[in-house]
């Protein structure tokens, strides 16, 4: 699914990613762990293209991610974050519904599966509340939603549960790994939190001092 | 791009503009008073245009002939020059004639100036007025021609007019268009600023950057049709209530063709669609490139 090959990433002096080889298959599901500062975000960046690797190769489905178009790329995944980025001002089902609409699908095919998933994740009683209006664990359960709705085959998750507490974060790690299985997608997972990791048992890699490493 | 993708790039557009109510009206507000000011003074300078046009068919001079010489044979030379239009000769006794209205019961004063007679007139039209001077200089100089007289002054007050009105009216134009540009680009900057969230998580599910500027641009259009649109108006309620009346008070100051209210009509509407696209255009440049 993933390929990273010698990969490396620095923002002016500073070396974040230094030859990284880092791999993920499909329908695999990780961890990726790592101290505050230590260049989780950038990889996960780096797969997405918010930035730009100075040197490596990055695969996706065995194809070199610079030589797609960005949105392309991007249609190939979801992508998940620590701030949950909805929009306030659009409804559960509209920021759902939105990753569907700058697609170009069908208006009630969008909306089908909006439903059908929401309802999955315990928000269909909320379909038209504001973000406003939710937990921090709804608002999340939302973006998951919408990273889902496009039925891609990776999603990455950028520190999911650093804004919740202990039991909502496991909470939405079990709902993510459940989805993993139900919905056949690969999933890395950012987390600083080892005790998590420990709890759900699963394949994690760290990154140390610029390298990543299988655990 | 599919059917649905429009369809949702409209309802942007439209809560959009909704959700920038203050931004959007001033950018109309803006450029409708730029647009309108504009075609004003584009109708003005084609009805001035007219103006001149007729002026200048009136103006001709009168160059008179040499006594003795063949008048008719001199007016045949200057029929083919190339700045000369037309010419026309007027014998002694019809120009003694003309002068003779101005001195009814006087007659003895015009006999005691010409002598009871007169020479050859020819009248000359120029192709081309402002070179009214140059043509006269150079026929004063001409074998046979005794005189050249032509109306000076009023030639030249004429040209210091639309001169001055093409240098102010253009400074004028730009600096407007300027204004207006600048109000409509910060407008769709700060449009750009306040859904800059929105417009980043569409750029991060996936979105086409183009499509995402397509929706800056259709507002751009709007704001612009839009304000076109009022000022459209406005310069048609100047030409029936203002321009049309004098026109018909003094036909001969201005003559207003209908030609020019097209000429006006459809700057007007390309202006401010250009100001309204450019904007934004301008203002979207940078977000494409960043996320
Ligand atoms: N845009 C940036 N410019 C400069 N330095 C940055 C930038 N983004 C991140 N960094 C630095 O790179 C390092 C890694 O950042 P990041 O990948 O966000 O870490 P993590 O997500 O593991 O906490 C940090 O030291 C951070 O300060
Ligand atoms: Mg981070």
């Amino acid at each position: 699914m993933i390929v990273l090959n010698r990969v490396s990433k620095s923002y002016g002096d500073r070396k974040v990613l230094q030859d990284v080889q880092f791999q993920l298959e499909s329908n695999e599901f990780a961890f990726l762990k790592g101290k505050s500062g230590s260049g989780k975000s950038t990889l996960i960046k780096l797969l997405y293209r918010e930035i730009e690797r100075d040197s490596g190769d990055i695969l996706i489905d065995g194809q070199e991610i610079g030589q797609m178009k960005k949105y392309e790329l991007r249609r190939k995944m979801g992508v998940v974050f620590q701030s949950f980025e909805l929009l306030e001002r659009k409804t559960v089902l509209e920021n759902v519904m939105l990753a569907g609409k700058v697609l170009g699908k069908k208006q009630t095919e969008i909306e089908n599966e909006a439903v059908r998933l929401l309802t999955r994740v315990g928000l269909a009683g909320h379909l038209h509340h504001f973000p406003k209006q939710l937990s921090g664990g709804q608002q999340q359960r939302t973006a998951v939603v919408r990273a889902l709705l496009n039925k891609p085959k990776l999603i990455l998750a950028d520190e999911p549960t650093g804004n919740l507490d202990r039991e909502t974060s496991l909470e939405i790690l079990t709902l993510l790994k459940e989805l993993h299985e139900e919905e056949g997608v690969a999933m890395l997972v950012i987390t600083h939190s080892e005790q998590l990791i420990q709890q759900m048992n699963e394949k994690s890699w760290v990154i140390e001092g610029g390298k990543v490493y299988e655990l | 791009m599919s059917f649905e993708s429009l369809r949702y790039i409209w309802d942007d557009v439209q809560s959009g503009l909704k959700r920038n109510k203050g931004a959007s009206l001033a950018s109309i507000i803006l450029i409708f008073v730029a647009v309108t000011l504009i075609g004003c003074l584009l109708l003005m300078r084609l009805a001035l245009e007219d103006t001149i046009t007729y002026v200048e068919s009136q103006i001709s001079m009168k160059v008179y002939v040499e006594e003795g010489y063949d008048t008719e044979q001199l007016s045949s030379v200057l029929a083919e020059n190339d700045f000369i239009q037309s010419v026309e000769v007027e014998s002694g006794d019809e120009v003694l004639a003309g002068l003779s209205h101005f001195f009814v019961n006087r007659e003895h004063l015009l006999d005691s100036f010409t002598n009871g007679a007169m020479n050859d007139a020819i009248r000359v039209q120029v192709t081309d007025a402002s070179l009214i001077e140059e043509v006269a200089r150079s026929l004063d100089g001409m074998q046979g021609i005794e005189a050249v007289i032509y109306p000076q002054e009023m030639a030249q007050t004429l040209y210091g007019w639309i001169n001055k009105v093409d240098t102010y009216g253009s400074i004028i134009t730009l600096i407007l268009l300027i204004i207006a540009c600048m109000v409509a680009y910060i407008a769709f900057h700060l449009a750009l600023y306040q859904r800059e969230k929105e417009i980043r998580v569409k750029l991060l599910v996936g979105a086409n950057p183009t499509h995402v500027r397509l929706q800056f641009l259709i507002e751009g259009l709007l704001l612009g049709l839009v304000g076109g649109i009022i000022s459209l108006f406005s310069t048609f309620a100047l030409f029936e209530l203002v321009l049309q009346p004098i026109e018909q008070a003094v036909p001969f100051l201005i003559q207003l063709d209908s030609s020019n209210r097209i000429i006006v009509f459809s700057m007007q509407c390309i202006v401010s669609i250009v100001i309204g696209i450019g904007a934004s255009f301008l203002a979207t440049r940078k977000l494409i490139r960043d996320v």
